[in-house]
């Protein structure tokens, strides 16, 4: 199982701010994640279609090639804009 | 220190909390972000409130590692930051930094660092309420852009580059986000880099020349090959010599005949010293020069310094291979490839006699 949260308006569309993710075969990276998201259909197809969504892994800023395992905290937010 | 909070901060408070007992230092300097009323390029809505949203935990170890990087790359004593959550109306406080250092000149720019990274980096969402009635994620930063291209260390940031996602062509599949660098959303104006630098394919070489550093002191060299990397360049070949004008030619004559690299950089020997020969030596081997290239690196160097004047930095091509001349220090290394790192593919393409 993974940790995905949501932040700003992808929590909003997600209707959610987390939940528990179970890994299946072939999701290893951010971008993997994302895709098998995607194809989850709504509320994460349109939620998750945004061209500049950030992904942290373990509350680090991450790539789409940034491995993800099992136990990690995924966190899909879009840019950010503090200060 | 750094906090994150509902509360407001009264900035006179956290001024003598974050500067106790600190009778050397000379100078503080002091940032305070507020809620405003509109923002720019909106179209001028009138804002009554926000809402900041963040992630716990996140925030504060990005926060953390922001006051760590201004402590380690300025002469500062103090880096206190305070940034509010929940909701706030407008005028309210939302974000101070206060920088303590013996001048104020690195007071001042370790203030800037520190709130430019923050905007860049630190996991808050603005969600404005405006008078109107209607609600409102804040995507734009206003002056961000212009803060990516100001630090050396925001340029080609991973995390500065959308997530793209998949395409909608089967045979598109992920494609595009093959290419970490390949930022294609000038248009949503966020903190993308304006100029999209893209290494991949590209061999290059990196030469540092010092009588007095080794590898494992070559800081410079360090924080190139990272940004290399960061490209998607490839490095090859990496060494450091002394400045010694023969060794640097045979050097570069090696790297650019048998190596076949598409790029060598250098960095130092690039200065007015008795002993800088760095630009001699390229000149030596190489076949034509491109002063514009080193002029743009002059150019942006001196909206830095005043002494980027100093470095006798060359741009000239040997053969189907470019040389480019950094300046020996870090931050001047670092910063002078940024200035033209983006024009690097089109060079390579055009010495190999393809076109613009």
């Amino acid at each position: 199982m993974i940790d995905v949260l949501y932040f700003a308006w992808v929590r909003e569309r997600i209707g959610q701010g987390a939940e528990q993710i179970e890994l299946v075969e072939g999701v290893n990276t951010v971008e993997t994640l994302l895709n098998y998201l995607r194809d989850k259909g709504a509320p994460y197809e349109e939620a998750l279609k945004g061209s500049h969504l950030q992904v942290a892994v373990n509350q680090v800023h991450a790539d789409p090639e940034t491995p993800v395992k099992d136990q990690d905290e995924i966190a899909i937010f879009p840019p950010v804009s503090g200060g | 220190m750094i906090r994150v909070q509902r509360e407001n901060f009264s900035v006179e408070d956290e001024l003598k909390q974050a500067t106790q007992g600190g009778a050397a230092l000379g100078g503080i300097a002091l940032f305070v972000g507020t809620v405003r009323e509109s923002t720019p390029g909106d179209g001028g809505d009138t804002v009554a409130a926000i809402e900041l949203e963040h992630y716990p935990g996140m925030t504060e170890r990005e926060l953390a590692q922001v006051e760590a990087d201004a402590l380690r790359r300025f002469p500062v004593d103090v880096v206190h930051v305070v940034h509010r959550i929940g909701r706030l109306e407008v005028g309210e406080n939302i974000v101070l930094v206060i920088t303590a250092s013996s001048h104020r000149a690195e007071a001042f720019e370790a203030c800037r660092y520190v709130i430019d990274h923050l905007k860049i980096r630190a996991t808050f969402w603005k969600k404005e309420f405006l008078v109107d009635g209607t609600e409102r994620w804040v995507d734009i930063c206003p002056g961000c852009e212009a803060a990516a291209c100001h630090w050396d260390d925001l340029k080609g940031l991973a995390h500065t580059h959308p997530v793209e996602p998949k395409s909608h062509h089967p045979q598109d599949h992920g494609k595009h986000l093959g290419h970490r660098h390949h930022g294609h959303h000038k248009d949503h104006g966020h903190i993308h880099n304006h100029k999209t630098v893209d290494w991949n394919g590209l061999r290059v070489g990196l030469l540092t020349l010092s009588d007095s550093r080794s590898l494992s002191q070559d800081t410079s060299g360090d924080a190139l090959a990272k940004m290399i990397a960061g490209f998607g360049g490839d490095l090859v070949n990496r060494e450091i010599l002394p400045d010694d004008q023969g060794q640097i030619e045979q050097c570069l004559v090696n790297w650019a005949d048998s190596d076949h690299l598409n790029l060598i950089l250098t960095t130092g020997g690039t200065g007015p010293g008795p002993r800088d020969i760095t630009p001699e030596a390229t000149k030596a081997v190489c076949d034509k020069v491109l002063p514009g290239v080193a002029e743009e690196i002059r150019r942006q160097g001196l909206k830095q310094v005043r002494s980027a004047v100093l470095t006798r930095g060359v741009a000239a091509v040997r053969g189907e291979t470019l040389v480019v001349n950094l300046p020996g220090s870090r931050r001047g290394s670092t910063f002078s490839l940024a200035a033209v790192a983006d024009l690097v593919p089109h060079i390579v393409r055009m010495v190999k006699g393809g076109g613009h």
